[in-house]
């Protein structure tokens, strides 16, 4: 009897990670660096930035390269690089997104990356990618200052006299920090093996860039780095997301994710992971260090581990953003998923985020990109092809409605309304579409219901004239 | 009851992954996009993929909307290797039993139909192409390989970076195997 217990105990420890509860009823929604939405053309964002309202979005993610913006050459002494108005930087391409996308009611999360050559650390291998070797916290918390301080509010825009520039309250300092692609080293060698590097550079860049923007406007609020979904061994050239995590928040790389010392933790009001998925929003990445849509719990684990350890500053429950995520489809590319699988795959990837407790989720593109030089390594993930006419996808992101079966004669109901007003929860059976529920809703919030449901069904939400996607229920 | 034994197979070969050499599959439509493939499990050895960074290229697994003009990595592709696209298409439409089914077919395939089918894989694309052939050709570095034995210990402890039960699971195995070595020798000793 003992011997079973033992067993039973053994299993139900391997198989611990289950579905986290849902903690809140807000899911914003948007996209990440589109060049449709940034400023590819001018025309371009004529185009697609009133879609991407009109689909829901409520935040864009802006690249703000640091190398693009500031000074190419070591700038002399007279250099003031904490002051926006400093001639040697070119703000230019950076005010004109940003007053685009604020003009039209959208958020902006601005995305720092790349630190130009003379703020990088010395003895960079030649081999490394450019703007990635120990970028100077230091020189990177001038820069975070600087930016601050031009997207205030109160900064004069330069190309109209009497006005100021817009207010940006979203900041991420980097991009993907467990690539090398953006941050090396990665890994540094010693006698006893790899050790990671890269966690405690990020950590020094993260706590510069917060202490820098919060000083200029309190209500600033700091997302750390999307981390890359996938790594490799150590000493590769990226790391696992949940060890870079764990090594980030100072903890132990055991079950129980046992603090170790940390004299200054990471400062942060998000953390943000990248969940792209080899397959559908169901499938677990397949090595345990990694983290696909279903796995986000692993970051959050970490994350509350680490704010129960006081190891996250201040103190105090932090959000869970995912700042990328993406399907190509086919058409237009050859190897996507069909335009109906995306659009499931996307409504069914946002209740899976939204479930594990993620408040925050930014799709790549609304448009897909041209493929150039090949579809393979280009995105055709928009909600749009490129020559303006809408995927399903279009629909499944601006009313998202799920189920997911609770039992042998109950489902659970998920959805995101597009409007304020009562949501109505339809069954289709036969030619007919019957109502089954109706509950209150408000717009871009979630909406969730238990439904008598019993055996295969088509469900689908309707609010406002809008509705969402037929949903096949499986028996 | 055939989708329980796939799921075990493959829950089977998962240990082996965080030691796994190169054998990766890429998110759909993605496959020159080096920095989302993921690894697979493989019995060949404790050395890293070098897909992000094609040897000798400044920056790979490039592309993308965030740069157009960066040059392709290998990055493997979307289900290449030793079933063909097509066929992991079919399987991927079957659900996860499909998937699963594909999935272990990569873990397990012999290392020589993996080398040939990446090497088939690589296609017209030159650049695709060196690097592949850098991938296969790129030595371990010293330190980032481990002792077989070590690495099924790392695998049972869970220390090999990606998480697990720690000393906890062989403790808890050791200590299941000894109690039914005990209770079998009970029951012997005890009359009937």
């Amino acid at each position: 009897m003992r011997l079973r217990l033992l067993v039973i105990a053994v299993v139900l420890l391997g198989l611990g990670a289950g579905a986290r509860d849902a903690r809140a009823l807000g899911l914003t929604l948007g996209f990440s660096a589109d060049p449709a939405l940034t400023g590819a053309t001018p025309a371009a964002t004529d185009t697609w930035i009133p879609r991407a309202v009109a689909e829901g979005a409520q935040i864009v993610r802006v690249n703000l390269t640091w190398s693009e913006v500031a000074p190419l050459d070591l700038p002399p002494s007279s250099f003031d690089a904490a002051d926006p108005a400093s001639r040697a930087y070119d703000w230019s391409a950076i005010d004109a997104s940003v007053r685009d996308l604020t003009s039209r009611g959208l958020q902006v999360l601005l995305n720092i990356t790349g630190a130009p050559a003379w703020a990088q650390g010395p003895d960079a291998p030649p081999d490394v990618a450019p703007g990635t070797w120990r970028p100077d916290p230091t020189q990177f918390a001038d820069f975070a200052t600087a930016a601050a301080l031009r997207y205030d509010g109160r900064f004069p825009d330069p190309l109209h006299p009497g006005a100021f520039l817009p207010r940006v309250r979203y900041w991420q300092p980097w991009n993907e920090p467990n690539l090398s692609y953006y941050l090396t080293p990665q890994w540094t060698q010693s006698a006893h093996g790899w050790a990671p590097a890269s966690p405690t550079i990020y950590r020094q860049l993260l706590n510069a860039f917060y202490r820098a923007v919060k000083r200029v406007a309190a209500s600033n609020f700091v997302v750390t780095a999307g981390t890359a979904p996938y790594g490799d061994p150590p000493g590769g050239q990226r790391m696992p997301p949940v060890a870079f995590d764990r090594s980030l928040f100072c903890l132990r790389d055991n079950a129980r994710l046992t603090p170790v010392s940390c004299p200054d933790p990471p400062h942060l009001d998000a953390l943000s992971h990248h969940p792209y998925a080899i397959y559908g929003p169901l499938w677990h990445a397949l090595n345990p260090g990694d983290a696909a849509v279903p796995d986000m719990y692993k970051i959050a684990d970490v994350l509350h581990a680490a704010v129960r350890a006081g190891h996250v500053q201040p103190a105090g429950p932090k959000q869970l953003w995912v700042t990328e995520i993406s399907w190509d489809s086919s058409p237009p590319d050859p190897d996507g998923v069909p335009i109906a699988k995306q659009a499931d795959w996307l409504e069914q990837a946002m209740y899976v985020l939204w479930r594990e407790g993620v408040s925050t989720v930014l799709w790549l593109q609304i448009v897909d990109a041209p493929p150039i030089p090949n579809y393979g390594s280009t995105y055709q993930a928009g909600l749009y092809y490129i020559g303006g006419g809408a995927k399903p996808a279009a629909q499944a992101f601006r009313f998202p409605f799920v189920t997911q079966r609770s039992g042998a004669a109950r489902i659970e109901a998920w959805g995101r309304s597009p409007a304020n007003g009562n949501v109505a929860i339809e069954q289709r059976r036969g030619s007919r579409w019957v109502l089954l529920r109706t509950l209150p809703a408000r717009v871009d919030q979630v909406f969730t219901a238990t439904l008598p449901v019993r055996g295969y069904s088509m469900l689908r939400a309707q609010i406002g004239g809008q509705t969402s996607l037929d949903w096949t229920q499986r028996g | 009851m055939r989708r329980i034994a796939i799921a075990l197979a493959v829950a089977l070969a998962a240990p082996s992954s965080a030691m796994a050499a190169g054998r990766t599959l890429a998110p759909p439509g993605n496959s020159g996009v080096g920095q989302y493939v993921e690894t697979v499990p493989t019995a060949g050895g404790g050395q890293p993929t070098n897909t992000v960074h094609p040897v000798g290229g400044a920056v790979g697994g490039g592309g993308g909307p965030r740069d157009p003009g960066g040059p392709a990595g290998t990055g493997g592709a979307h289900g290449v290797g030793t079933i063909s696209a097509a066929t992991q298409r079919a399987l991927a439409a079957q659900g996860p039993t499909g998937i699963a089914a594909a999935a272990l077919a990569e873990a397990t395939a012999p290392s020589k139909a993996r080398s040939s089918a990446r090497a088939h894989a690589s296609g017209p694309d030159p650049s695709a192409a060196s690097a592949s052939a850098a991938e296969r050709t790129s030595p371990a570095p010293a330190g980032g390989g481990s002792s077989p034995a070590s690495s099924v210990l790392k695998a049972f402890s869970g220390s090999t970076g990606g998480g697990g039960l720690g000393p906890l699971l062989p403790i808890a195995l050791i200590g299941s195997v000894l109690a039914a070595a005990v209770l079998a020798l009970v029951r012997r000793r005890r009359p009937s």
